[in-house]
């Protein structure tokens, strides 16, 4: 279990720290900002999921991952809406919102 | 490479380990709950709450050091940061959708190569249609 942690963290981290670099490069700046909800994590996490478990239930995972986008979706304009604004701070607006992303997400697993 | 983007990108890095630290959250999750569960957290937003708070931050910096304030133009870049995001996840939902619908059926690494240029090819014709019809607006008001 720990070994699958480390392991996780530490594949998870390269391939975050690879589009972290690649949105870094890129411009304008307006661009990097859609490597905010780059598929860094699902990536890593789906590969260790099909090597550990299969590809079945990678592709379910997947599916289930769509909830999760649409709270994101949702999540993104919010923080960007109340920014704008309402003149919250980043930090302030973006924590408080996860709360949002959770709901969603979890009245979506629910319905 | 020049100091301030030394400065940038170190400070990127504690974003960048934000995310890599919820890496093994939805496998652990995915262990516990199952599938459905674990899926959601594959796009729990770990990395935004990091990124446009240095976004802000760079910015006011980068205000500071002409005299100035900076406090709305970072919240201001902040925003603009969350809102490509929000392109961006439009591009993860062609991401889940074809891994969910083909991961069982061909090779693994053919599959997550070929939805990852899904996911880029999509935020990014979303982002310059949205670029192009700002330009049209901003030219139409001149």
């Amino acid at each position: 279990m720990v070994s699958d942690v480390v392991i996780r963290f530490v594949v998870g981290g390269s391939i975050v720290s690879a589009f972290a670099i690649i949105g870094d490069i890129l411009k304008p700046k307006s661009f990097a900002g859609l490597f905010g909800a780059a598929p860094s994590v699902a990536l890593a996490t789906l590969l260790l999921t099909i090597y550990s478990k299969g590809a079945v239930f990678a592709a379910a995972e997947a599916r289930a991952m769509i909830g999760g986008v649409i709270a994101l979706f949702i999540y993104a304009n919010c923080v960007s809406y109340v920014l704008i604004r309402f003149r919250m701070p980043a930090l302030a607006g973006s924590a408080l919102f996860t709360l949002l992303w959770l709901g969603v997400a979890i009245g979506w697993l629910l319905a | 490479m020049s100091p301030a983007y030394a400065v940038r990108r170190r400070s990127n890095m504690r974003s960048d380990f934000c995310w890599a630290a919820s890496s093994p959250q939805s496998g652990l999750i995915a262990n516990r709950f199952g599938a459905a569960a674990g899926g959601l957290f594959l796009a729990f937003p770990a990395i935004l709450p990091a990124s446009v708070t240095l976004v802000e931050k760079h910015e006011i910096e980068k205000k500071h050091s002409a005299g100035l304030h900076g406090a709305i133009r970072g919240r201001e870049a902040a925003a603009l940061e969350a809102a490509g995001a929000a392109i961006g996840s439009i591009g993860l939902f062609g991401f889940a959708i074809f891994v969910g619908r083909f991961a069982g059926r061909y090779r693994p690494s053919t599959v997550l190569l070929s939805a990852t240029l899904i996911w880029f090819a999509t935020a990014g014709l979303i982002w310059r249609l949205r670029k192009n019809r700002m330009l049209k607006r901003l030219k139409a008001r001149l």
